[in-house]
Formats: structure tokens, C-alpha cells, sequence
């Protein structure tokens, strides 16, 4: 198992290295470069903009960068400096990085639960009335824009009912409670876990649906195993591992999801820090962003497979 | 909704050759593959048939027609005023004269939707084209070529799949002026590795028929023989994609309109109404009521018809697999 986890780790590797040549590509390709932004300013000296770009090593040459990048990024952890605050981008993400995992994780696992237990509740009474209505349920939630529903959430529960606060890590002038916090959380995370429960659930009930057709489901079930023991042991753990892969597939789309969440809700996290960094053009953190974004999800995708290994042992001797 | 009429095969054909597929060729009907890889052939006319039969499918189908024709006429519809900026017309409730209300400029809402309908489709149209067009040929000879190319083509979609790419989405198209033309080329460019997948597990399916060998005994050249004898199988499958990535692409250029980086004010689009909208849910919610239930109503139909033609092309699937 542990063999397994080192293969999928190196294999990680050069996609995380495509990637960052990408993102060095698409800063440069930038209409004046990483500091464009500096020559919009007419204030601004020609020759003092050329030290500026000394300064931050930007008049090397491209290869030559990019190594330098890399290697302190591999040797310091250092992701450069924003052009625009000058601050630390790595700093600035590591600030903004729990809200997100708190937000992208809670969302996550709401989907996976929610998303599961439908699913195997449409699986086991496949064409009644509970299966339909879940199908339904389904269609009509995976079309939903996920800014929409959070403006909708918002409006209803936020504006008309003052149920919950609209937006926030907590409210202003109060101090930190975690019964105050959870509040701010529930609104952003099940408006972005809808469309995830929608989507999974579809896929639990497909699998576990041909998982149960199995010779040896109907062995269990012959030799006087209780239904429960039926499902929850032996369906369930050979049903879990393809719908795991679409989980993985989907973790892009969860953080796709939680920059929107983030700006609908104002949740300052990674998904904010990005779009501030667009709209004030600074590319060192945008670019320091999608790079950390990507190993996420490549470390994501790394789990998955491990818990897919663990279990179908048939996969982490196949290759 | 799961009506469940299997396309029967027809009475005629050879119990013992059940792969015997349709003769290819230009005139071939549309064709989907089943998970067991059977071919089965419907005819248009069948298609038509079947429509009329599902309830959902027929109402999603009217539904996007009027959408689509409120979209392309709405240069055309109501006074050539209607939708301009009128401050004493400003955060008017629903009425007869204004069935949307009117948003913070007081302009009509319903006419910015229609206006705002054609960039939605407009870009899912273009964007969807661009997808299958990459899909196909990428697909296409990933399944066709199985050597080299085939790994490269599907190592790069496997790259897609795993970067976060609506973050690039966004960047590039807050590089860029993001014209409709833009937008469709950066959304086709983000969703052609479903299709490329699509097409190429009908082309791993369908070339090891004899048809396949016979033609290249003819001297046909591969080429052709990919083109037009195993691509002409795919159509079933990439028809039920193709109106996936229509939703999702309708879905992303509201999502970076949202967020601002879509075409710019005074420009109307379904995201872009909703971004104004987010500043005054208190006092005027149908300016964000009514946008974004354009957008959930459109990607629901499309949905509804890809389910449907994936029912209809493949008896044996299971209903309703929304992505």
C-alpha cells in the first residue's frame, strides 16, 4: 500500500511541473509582463519601471527565470512577492488558505454524505415514488447556477427571514464563537454542496445499483446475512470505488465552486484573494494561486486513488 | 421521465451477427453505441416519434425554441426604447408594463433577459461547435491511433482534467477584451475532453468490425476510413454530450459574466444582471430572481433533451445521469 502511495505521488510530479510551466507561460504572455499593471501608470518614470523589473529579475532571460522561480519555490517554499502590495504571495495564500479548505471540506463532506445516503436510498428502492422524486430532485438541482442559489439563499434566508447572517467569516465587532462562525458557514457551504449531492447521488445509486445485480450479493443474502450487513459491507465497499473516481474528478469543480461561494458571501479565502488579484492585475499571487490550486487538487486526486487502492485491491496491483 | 422503451432492433437482422452495423456512409443514420457495443441505429423519424411520446423532453425542447426566438427577435420586439436607461422608471415592482420590473437604471428587465439570451446562446453555441470540433479529432485519433498519439492525447485531456481551469478561464478572459467570439473560443477550449472521451471509446468499439478491415482491403485510406465509416457511429453519443456541454457552457460564461470578466456594461448578460443584482436584493429581488432563473430554466431543458436522447440511443442506460 504504502509502495502504491510513492508510485502515485512520483507520478504527480511532472503534471505539477506542467502546470507551473504553464502559469510562468500565461504571467509573461500578459501584455507588458508581470509588472503591466505598473506601466498603466503615466507617473511613472520609464527608467524607473526598468529598475523595477531588475529588481524583481525580470529582465533575464525566460528560461533563466523560470528556473530561478522554481527553484525557490522547491527550496524556500517561496512563491515570489505580489507586484502590487509587495507582500509575500506565499504568505498571503497561507492566510487565506484555511477559510477555503474550511469552506471547499465542510461542503465536501456534506456532499459525500448527503450525496451517498440519497444514493443508496434510490439504489435499494429503485422506481417508487422516493426514487422519483430523488431523480427529480436531481435534475432540477444540477442546473442551478451555484451564484444563483447563493444569491437566492441569501435573499430569502439573509434578507426576508434574518435567519442567518449573509456573509462573513463572523459578525463584525463581535468576538470569535464557533456557534457564531457555524452560522456564517452553513449558508456558503450547503448552497455548494447542492450540486455536488445532486450529481454523486446519481452516481452512488447507478453503481450500487449494479453492484447489488451481483452473484455474490445474492450469496450474502442466501447464506442469512442481515440486509444491513448486505449493503453496508458488502455493496457498499465494492459500489464506493467508482463513485470515488467522479469525487476526484469533481475537486476542480468544488473549487471552481467555492470562488464563487467566496465572492457571493464574501468568505475571504483563496477563491477572494484570486479574484481581488484579477481585478487589481496583480499576476505574482494569481499565478501563486492557480499553482497552489493545482497541487491541491493533484494531492486530492493522489488520496483518492490511495483510498481506491485500499478498496479495490485489484487496482494497486494492476500497474 | 424514465420511460422506458427499449429502440427495438429491427425484426430482420441477423440473430447471429448482433454487431453487424448500419452501412456508413454519408446517407447513415445517427447511431449510439451501448455499453455493450451494439449499435443501434435510430432513425430520425423514430427520434421524432419518441419525442412526442416524452412529455419532458417535447416541453424542454418548445421551451429552448422559445428562448432561442425570444433571443433573436428582441432587436424586434417592443419600442426601440425599451431597455434604455429611464431614471423614473427605477426598481419598479413586476406590473403589466414592466412583467420583470425594471432593475437600478430602470431599465425593463424582461428586455435585458431577451438581449442578454443571445449572448448566453450565442456562446454556448459557439462554444459547444469549438468542443466537438477539438473532441472529435482529438478523440478520434486517440482511438483510432492507439500508439503514441493516442497516450499523448489522452495524457493531455487527463492534464485538463486535473488544473483548475476555470481559474484560467478567468485570468485569461481578465487579460483579454472578452468579446462573444473570445468567450467561445476559451469555453470550447475548456470542454472538448468529454467529448474527446466519448468519441473515443466509440472509435475503440468500432473499428474492430469487419467493415473496417474490408474498407481498408478496398485501399481506402485511413484517413477516410476514420472520418467517415467510424466517426459516423459517434453521433448518437456525441449528439447527448454535445447538449451537456451546451449547459455547462451556458453555465460557465454566466458564472465568469458573474464574476465580471464576460462582456462588459452596457452590454446585458444573464451573469452580468446578476453581478448588478447582488448590491440591492432587499429592495429590488426580481432583478435577481428572474436572470438567473433564465439560466436555470435553459441548462435544465438542455439537460432534460440530453437525457432523453441518451435514453432514447441507449435502451439499456439508466435515466438521468446528470454530470
Amino acid at each position: 500500500m504504502l509502495q502504491y502511495a510513492a508510485r502515485r505521488l512520483l507520478g504527480i510530479v511532472p503534471l505539477v511541473l506542467v502546470i507551473s510551466v504553464v502559469c510562468f507561460g500565461l504571467m509573461h504572455a500578459v501584455p507588458g509582463g508581470p509588472t503591466g499593471v505598473l506601466g498603466t501608470n503615466p507617473k511613472l518614470d520609464p527608467s524607473d519601471l526598468a529598475r523595477v523589473r531588475a529588481n524583481f529579475g525580470l529582465d533575464r532571460p525566460l528560461p533563466v527565470q523560470y528556473a530561478k522561480w522554481l527553484e525557490r519555490v522547491i527550496l524556500h517554499g517561496d512563491l515570489g512577492h505580489s507586484y502590487v502590495t509587495g507582500e509575500p504571495v506565499a504568505r498571503m495564500i497561507w492566510q487565506r488558505l484555511p477559510a477555503t479548505l474550511e469552506l471547499a471540506g465542510s461542503a465536501l463532506l456534506l456532499a459525500l454524505l448527503a450525496g451517498m445516503g440519497v444514493g443508496i436510498l434510490s439504489a435499494l428502492y429503485p422506481r417508487t415514488k422516493l426514487d422519483t422524486f430523488f431523480t427529480i430532485m436531481s435534475l432540477l438541482l444540477i442546473s442551478i447556477p451555484v451564484f444563483w442559489s447563493g444569491l437566492m439563499a441569501m435573499m430569502l434566508f439573509a434578507v426576508k427571514w434574518g435567519l442567518l447572517p449573509s456573509a462573513g467569516l463572523q459578525t463584525v465587532g463581535m468576538g470569535f464563537s464557533v456557534a457564531d462562525h457555524l452560522q456564517h458557514l452553513v449558508m456558503p457551504s450547503v448552497v455548494l454542496a447542492l450540486v455536488f449531492i445532486a450529481s454523486w447521488s446519481r452516481y452512488m445509486r447507478a453503481s450500487l445499483t449494479e453492484v447489488l445485480a451481483k452473484d455474490f450479493i445474492h450469496v450474502a443474502r442466501a447464506k442469512g446475512l442481515s440486509p444491513v450487513a448486505v449493503v453496508l459491507k458488502h455493496a457498499l465497499r465494492n459500489a464506493a470505488a467508482p463513485v470515488l473516481t467522479v469525487v476526484a474528478l469533481n475537486l476542480p469543480l468544488l473549487f471552481t465552486g467555492a470562488i464563487i461561494t467566496e465572492t457571493v458571501f464574501s468568505w475571504p479565502g483563496m477563491g477572494r484573494l484570486f479574484y481581488e488579484g484579477l481585478l487589481r492585475m496583480d499576476y505574482s499571487r494569481v499565478m501563486g494561486i492557480v499553482f497552489i490550486a493545482s497541487i491541491l487538487i493533484a494531492l486530492a486526486n493522489l488520496l483518492t486513488d490511495c483510498v481506491y487502492g485500499y478498496l479495490d485491491p485489484r487496482i494497486r496491483h494492476a500497474d | 421521465m424514465a420511460t422506458w422503451t427499449p429502440v427495438s432492433d429491427t425484426p430482420t437482422r441477423p440473430k447471429k451477427a448482433p454487431r453487424a452495423p448500419t452501412p456508413p456512409g454519408p446517407k447513415a443514420p445517427p447511431a449510439g453505441t451501448g455499453h455493450d457495443g451494439v449499435l443501434r441505429p435510430v432513425s430520425p423519424k423514430r427520434l421524432r416519434d419518441r419525442l412526442r411520446r416524452d412529455r419532458p423532453a417535447l416541453a424542454a425542447c418548445l421551451l429552448l425554441a422559445l428562448i432561442g426566438a425570444a433571443a433573436v427577435l428582441s432587436p424586434l420586439i417592443g419600442p426601440p426604447s425599451a431597455g434604455e436607461i429611464d431614471f423614473s422608471q427605477r426598481m419598479l415592482a413586476p406590473s403589466p408594463l414592466h412583467p420583470f420590473g425594471t432593475d437600478d437604471l430602470g431599465r425593463d428587465v424582461l428586455v435585458r433577459i431577451m438581449r442578454g439570451g443571445r449572448v448566453s446562446l450565442a456562446v454556448g453555441s459557439g462554444a459547444v461547435l469549438l468542443a466537438v470540433l477539438i473532441g472529435v479529432l482529438a478523440g478520434g485519433v486517440a482511438g483510432f491511433r492507439e500508439g503514441v498519439s493516442g497516450w499523448t492525447i489522452m495524457r493531455t485531456v487527463d492534464l485538463f482534467l486535473s488544473i483548475p481551469i476555470f481559474l484560467i478561464v478567468l485570468l485569461v478572459s481578465s487579460l483579454v477584451e472578452a468579446g462573444v467570439l473570445m468567450l467561445c473560443v476559451l469555453i470550447g477550449c475548456t470542454q472538448w475532453m468529454e467529448v474527446a472521451r466519448v468519441v473515443r471509446s466509440v472509435v475503440l468499439a468500432t473499428k474492430k468490425n469487419d467493415f473496417v478491415e474490408a474498407a481498408r482491403a478496398l485501399g481506402v485510406s485511413e484517413g477516410r476510413i476514420l472520418f467517415r465509416h467510424v466517426l459516423s457511429h459517434a453521433s448518437g453519443p456525441l449528439a447527448v454530450t454535445a447538449t451537456i456541454v451546451f449547459a455547462q457552457s451556458i453555465m460557465l460564461e454566466s458564472a465568469v459574466s458573474f464574476l465580471g470578466f464576460g462582456l462588459q456594461p452596457p452590454a446585458a448578460s444573464w451573469g452580468g444582471m446578476l453581478q448588478n443584482a447582488q448590491s440591492f436584493l432587499g429592495p429590488a429581488p426580481w432583478v435577481a430572481v428572474f436572470p438567473g432563473a433564465m439560466i436555470f430554466v435553459t441548462v435544465l431543458c438542455f439537460y432534460t433533451i440530453g437525457d432523453f436522447l441518451r435514453a432514447a440511443l441507449n435502451p439499456k442506460a439508466d435515466s438521468v445521469l446528470p454530470r
